[in-house]
This record gives C-alpha cells, sequence and structure tokens, in this order.
C-alpha cells in the first residue's frame, strides 16, 4: 500500500488491523498529511494516543519508524548530524606523522565518521518512513525554527559534504502536549489534529480491542468510571487512555468480573499518580460513590 | 458559476478571519487541495478537512464549528439567518433615523457617530427627554450658532459617554442590532458565539455571577497551574549548548594527557521574575482584584516572590494572608472580612506614597510591579508623580486596566499613566491569561 495513493477506508482499515480504533476525526487529517505530504502536528493531553499514531502509521505501511525525543536543550547535532569527535581525534593520533595533511582531512570529514541523528536517517532511508518527532513543545524556539526549515525542504547542507536531498518523503509525525505555544510558521506547514478523551462508547471498543481478555460488562465499567473522572473531578492529571488499559488489565488479573469497591481500593494508584488527585477522589466520591455512580449510570445506558 | 469550490473556501476563509481566526493564503491552498481528496458530499469528512488544515490552535476550534454549521447550514437555516439579518439590518436604519430625528440644533442634524445616535435611540424614554430638551433650550442668534453647534455636540457625546459607561458598570448595554456584521453568515455564527455557554473566559469578570465562582476557580487554577509549567521550564537553568567553557574542559580533560577529548559547555542561568502586585479594591474593582491574586498566586511556585498589596484610600500590605497553606477561597474570606479598605474610594497617589515609604525595600531593580485599576482615581497629578518615582527604582510596571481598550481615550488618567507602565486591557479571564502570558513567556 502506497501512503500517497491510500483512500480514507483503506487507512480505517489499516489502523483497525493494528489496533487503532479511529472515527473520521482521526483518519481524515492522518490521510490528508499523507496525501498532501505534509507532517502532521497532533496536539491533547498525555495518554490519548497522539504518539501511538506513529507506530501504528508503520505498521499499517510495514516500514520503519525513526524516532527523534525532544527535550530541552536539543540542538542539531543532536537530531540532525554529529561529526564523531572522538574518532576523528584518535585517527588524528594515530596517523599524526605517516600522512599529509589534505589527505587527513579529507579523509576525517567523510561518511565514516558523521554519526547520523534521526532526522538526517530519515532524509537518506531507502524507502518511505515514519518520522515521529515527540514532545516538540520541549524544544526551545530555535531548534523548532530550525525543524521547519529541514520539514519544508527535506533536505540538509552539510558543509564538508554537500546538500543530501530526500530520496522520499518522510511520514513525519510531530506530537505535542501543549506545554509551550508553537511558532505559527511551524503550525503554518502541518496538517492539524486534536485528539481528545474519547467518548464512552469508544473507550468500550478501545478496551475489548487492547483487553480482550475484560469482556464486555468489565470494558463498559472501566470506560464510564473514566468518564466520570475525567469530567466530574477537578483532577490535577486526568487518567488516560493508557492508564485505563492498565486498569482493565490489573483488574483482569484481579479475577475479577465487575468493578467493586475492593478493586478499585487496590488499583486507583494506577490512576491518579498525585497526592492531591487521591485525597480529591477519596473526599468527593471514594470507591464505594464511584462504584455506584457508575452502576447508575450503566443501568441509564441499558 | 465557475470555480464555485474555490469562490465558497475564500468565502469561508473570509468569515473565519473575521471571527478572530487567522489563516494564512498557503493554509487556504492546502485546504483546497484537501477538499479534492475528501468525499464533498460527506459533510463530516469536509468537516474534517477544512478544520485539520484552516484551524492550528484547538481554542479556535469551537469558533470554527459555529463557523461551519452556519455557512454550511440547510436551505431553511441559510434563510432564516438571512431574514433575521436582514430584520437586524432594517432596525439598525430605523434606529439610527429616530435619533437623526431627535438630535439637531435649529434644524440641523448633529454631527455624531452612528454607534452614539444607536446608544442615543435605546435610552430610556427620560433620558432621551433630557438630551431633546436640553437641544432644544439650546439657541443663539443665527450668526453665531455655527461656532456653537460643535460645543453641542461636544456635550451631547459627553452626555452618551457617561450613559454608555455606567450602562455598561450595571450590566446593562443595550445590543447594538446589526452590529459588525455585513454578512448574515457572520452575524449567525457570532450570535451562536455569544450564546456559547463556554464563554466565561471572555466574559467581563465583574459581570461573572456568584454562581459561576466554582466554574471561574477551576478555569482559573487549570489556567494558572498550565502556564506555571510553562514558566518553570522557562526559567530552568538552559540545557541549551551556547558556548565552549574551556576552562572546566581544559581540567575534566587532564586525564587524556591534555588533548580535549570531552568537552563542556557553558550553561545559561536565567532568574525567575519577581512580583510586587498592586490591586485596586474600590468599589466594582473589588472582584477583578480577587481573580487576578488568584492568579497570580496560582503561579507562585515557580515566581520567585510575589510580594502583594490592595488599595483603596489607601494602601494595606495583603502578602501574610497567602503564607499559610489552606485553600483560596478562605484565604481571600478572611482578607475581604479583615480589610479595612475593601470596596471604598480610589486614591492612587495617596497609596503609591505609601508604598514607597512604608515598604522601600520591595521596589528593587529586579521587580516588576503588576497594577490592577482602571486608573480611575482622586488626586491624578499627585499618583502621576508617585508613579514616575515609583518607575525609577523598579524593572517595569505592567498596569492591567479593567476598563475596555475603546473607552481609553475619553479618560486623561489613561494616558498620563500609560507613560510610566506597559498598560493592557485586562478584564477578561482570557485577557489576564494572555498579558502573563506575554510577561513570562515571550
Amino acid at each position: 500500500m502506497q501512503p500517497d495513493k491510500i483512500t480514507i477506508e483503506q487507512l480505517r482499515t489499516g489502523f483497525e488491523k493494528n489496533g487503532y480504533i479511529a472515527e473520521d476525526e482521526i483518519t481524515v487529517p492522518v490521510y490528508l498529511a499523507l496525501r498532501l505530504e505534509k507532517p502532521i502536528l497532533i496536539t491533547g493531553a498525555p495518554g490519548v494516543g497522539k504518539t501511538e499514531i506513529a507506530k501504528v502509521l508503520s505498521g499499517v505501511f510495514g516500514t520503519d519508524l525513526i524516532r527523534l525525543q525532544c527535550y530541552e536543550g536539543l540542538d542539531e547535532n543532536k537530531a540532525l548530524y554529529e561529526w564523531n569527535y572522538q574518532r576523528q581525534l584518535i585517527k588524528i593520533q594515530l596517523i599524526r606523522e605517516s600522512a599529509s595533511n589534505d589527505a587527513v582531512e579529507q579523509d576525517l570529514f567523510s561518511p565514516g565518521y558523521l554519526l547520523e541523528r534521526p532526522l538526517l536517517k530519515a532524509i537518506q532511508a531507502p524507502k518511505k518512513v515514519v518520522l515521529l518527532i515527540d514532545e516538540i513543545d520541549k524544544t526551545d524556539e530555535e531548534f523548532e525554527a530550525f525543524l521547519f526549515e529541514v520539514l519544508s525542504d527535506f533536505q540538509v547542507s552539510i558543509p564538508e559534504l554537500g546538500t543530501i536531498k530526500s530520496r522520499h518523503i518522510p511520514m513525519v509525525v510531530l506530537t505535542n502536549n501543549g506545554e509551550r505555544e508553537l511558532s505559527d510558521g511551524l503550525k503554518r506547514r502541518c496538517v492539524f489534529l486534536y485528539i481528545d478523551f474519547p467518548s464512552v462508547e469508544k473507550e468500550i471498543r478501545i478496551i475489548r480491542v487492547k483487553v480482550p481478555e475484560a469482556g464486555e460488562r468489565l470494558a463498559e465499567e472501566v470506560a464510564l468510571a473514566m468518564s466520570y473522572m475525567r469530567h466530574s473531578l477537578d483532577l490535577k492529571k486526568k487518567p488516560s487512555i493508557s492508564e485505563a488499559l492498565d486498569l482493565a488489565h490489573a483488574l483482569v488479573l484481579y479475577g475479577a468480573a465487575r468493578l467493586e469497591p475492593e478493586w478499585v481500593q487496590k488499583t486507583i494508584n494506577l490512576l491518579l499518580k498525585d497526592k492531591e488527585d487521591l485525597d480529591l477522589f477519596n473526599s468527593k466520591v471514594g470507591p464505594a460513590g464511584l462504584v455506584e455512580i457508575v452502576r447508575s449510570e450503566e443501568s441509564k445506558r441499558h | 458559476m465557475q470555480n464555485y469550490l474555490e469562490n465558497n473556501l475564500a468565502r469561508f476563509v473570509h468569515i473565519l478571519r473575521h471571527l478572530g481566526v487567522t489563516v494564512s493564503t498557503g493554509e487556504t491552498i492546502t485546504a483546497l487541495k484537501a477538499l479534492r481528496l475528501v468525499d464533498i458530499m460527506q459533510r463530516e469528512q469536509v468537516r474534517c478537512a477544512l478544520q485539520a488544515t484552516l484551524v492550528k490552535n484547538h481554542e479556535e476550534a469551537p469558533v470554527f464549528l459555529r463557523a461551519f454549521d452556519s455557512f454550511f447550514a440547510v436551505p431553511e437555516v441559510r434563510r432564516q439567518q438571512q431574514e433575521e439579518w436582514q430584520e437586524s439590518k432594517d432596525e439598525r436604519v430605523q434606529l439610527i433615523a429616530e435619533a437623526e430625528q431627535d438630535l439637531t440644533y435649529l434644524g440641523e442634524q448633529l454631527e455624531i457617530s452612528e454607534e452614539e445616535k444607536l446608544l442615543y435611540s435605546q435610552l430610556a424614554e427620560e433620558e432621551k427627554k433630557k438630551i431633546k430638551n436640553y437641544l432644544d433650550a439650546s439657541f443663539l442668534p443665527e450668526d453665531r450658532h455655527h461656532a456653537f453647534k460643535p460645543m453641542l455636540e461636544f456635550q451631547v457625546r459627553g452626555s452618551l459617554r457617561y450613559w454608555r459607561q455606567r450602562l455598561a458598570e450595571e450590566g446593562e448595554l443595550p445590543l447594538i442590532p446589526g452590529d459588525g456584521a455585513d454578512d448574515e453568515i457572520l452575524a449567525a455564527a457570532g450570535q451562536e458565539l455569544g450564546n456559547n455557554d463556554g464563554s466565561l473566559l471572555y466574559e467581563d469578570m465583574k459581570r461573572i455571577g456568584d454562581s459561576d465562582l466554582p466554574r471561574v476557580t477551576s478555569i482559573l487554577k487549570k489556567l494558572s497551574r498550565k502556564m506555571a509549567t510553562k514558566i518553570s521550564r522557562r526559567y530552568r537553568m538552559s540545557k541549551k549548548v551556547v558556548k565552549i567553557d574551556l576552562r572546566h574542559s581544559i581540567k575534566s580533560n587532564i586525564r587524556y594527557g591534555g588533548i580535549i577529548f570531552n568537552l563542556k559547555y557553558r550553561q545559561k542561568r536565567v532568574q525567575k521574575p519577581s512580583i510586587l502586585l498592586v490591586c485596586d479594591v474600590s468599589g466594582s474593582m473589588a472582584r477583578y482584584a480577587a481573580f487576578v491574586i488568584q492568579f497570580i498566586y496560582g503561579l507562585s511556585a515557580v515566581i520567585r516572590h510575589i510580594e502583594s498589596f490592595i488599595f483603596s484610600e489607601e494602601l494595606e500590605p495583603v502578602t501574610p494572608y497567602f503564607k499559610r497553606i489552606r485553600p483560596f477561597e478562605a484565604t481571600m474570606a478572611e482578607l475581604i472580612g479583615k480589610s479595612r479598605i475593601w470596596g471604598k474610594g480610589t486614591n492612587l497617589g495617596a497609596s503609591l506614597n505609601s508604598l514607597q515609604s512604608r515598604f522601600p525595600l520591595s521596589l528593587t531593580p529586579h521587580t516588576v510591579i503588576i497594577v490592577v485599576s482602571d486608573t480611575k482615581t482622586l488626586e491624578l497629578e499627585r499618583a502621576e508623580r508617585e508613579l514616575t518615582a515609583i518607575k525609577r527604582s523598579v524593572k517595569e510596571i505592567l498596569w492591567l486596566n479593567t476598563l475596555p481598550h475603546d473607552e481609553w481615550k475619553d479618560l486623561r488618567s489613561v494616558g498620563m499613566f500609560k507613560q510610566y507602565a506597559r498598560m493592557y486591557e485586562c478584564y477578561t479571564l482570557a485577557h489576564l491569561e494572555k498579558v502573563l502570558r506575554r510577561q513570562f513567556l515571550n
């Protein structure tokens, strides 16, 4: 399957085969990014499945995933390429008196001494790869400016080697947790996708796909509990989809058929990882209260 | 019609821009390409395609959705939109005509703006009568009336300005029909946005009712928490490689016989800001002050030092109230209960004087002063003098003005204080967030 010839339906099926439940809201922007050969910028709360999209894309097209994890202080050397300084030094020490200066210099700046970092790797890849630039908001503005230059031309200039042009434009996925406002320039170059927490129905489907042992009833109760905690409690960190899956897994391991106060008590630390959030949960609703709410919502749905 | 898709898209983008969404030409072209790739008969696909290519901030999504629903409405709804818009336009014309009939001097129309005419038409009959009687009673001999007319116009404008401010303060400023929208879709989308329940962020803080306070507290908590995370990253010691630290490099490479094998870099250290908050708590200003104080204290973990004062007729330090760890609501309740000046008249000059004489150590070259006030005060000149003196001893003064920007030109105090402070319009939570973001993150 070719990314630039794919249809929305094929993409949706591909996502489903790779265990990612997605509706038009997600598939259309991803499809457009692939067809228009533009980077896709995905934002949303942590744990809603932003990074997963890149992994799924590499699965759908059977290609490599090259990941650039961003952090404060990340610069071109770590993202694009770097000369292997230590190796060059050793080489100089070894051939100090035996070779001519020109020959040494030419040799020292040959591809053998080049350390390829993720961006260069993606550009030089022999086939179309998925390039995941994770948590772009953690980098500095200067790096962001550099990045959108690379992303517009998909070519880099290495003074000692010349310009390297990409053979295949990679499928670029940028994720953003919203910690910093990204520049308009970068946003303009991308197709934009915001992923929200899923609806109860969608979360039930996700749990059923990822933790099939949980069964229909337990999946529904977990999804209802998640929905209540995300929307009705003023939590510092709302439980993510991955944490909902952790909860479902844990309940299966405990052999629970339904959500009971006892299981909530034992597993609440999988969902709430902040003392203030735990205190808020216990004072406002508590395990028994949560189960009661879930049961009442459940009866309304059936 | 030729280029049907292109024309429609251009019009839709025009509407989005009018509603405040920034869309570039490049993005419009991408959107057009995107529309050619999706099934144009599938409404949901078209919406997703336009949203993904035109809207790059999640906060703008509600505006986009309203505009989309209004623009791509079914024919019946479109017809209704058109009718409502036409009615509104007609009403506007009628109101202006009514005002023009009343506001005359010796049979000649007064030269005042359309906005002022509309405001006049919507005043209570009694108030209109007062203005009209005043005009009827004013006349001079014909040879001098040309010189007298501008004075009358000035008086009428002043009176209407007073009514606009008063009605705005009471939250009863009438909606102006047909205002701003030159298009029925724009009008419909704008109206829908105005009715949107999620607009607390854009509501004038003093008009937020008590019943909405828990929601506001929650919004403020979220905003300040989010901003605190961002600020903490900004002011952490930067790991960004700037310059080689030669001394450190030589020292750490002695073990390699002096060959500089591992390079060491200098790191940049950034200082956290230090804030001195001065909030006007006289009369209607008190509500603004409470919200600003709450927001700023939400940032306390990432700001080096916050010192806060409230003022009306005089200055009162309130920092100690916030040193104890307990819910913000309880702290504010105690503060309001114990304060002797909460809700009284305003004397900024006396308060600033007191700040300099009683708390001189708080005014350092690292201090950023944030003043929350509508600039209205007794002893204007004295306030200006004190502000000049303070400006010399601090890093900068930010002024959060709770009056809408278009009212600034009518107040002398604004012009005076603007010379000494960076003044920002700040009467909604969205303004507050924007100003503080600009201050600490840009």
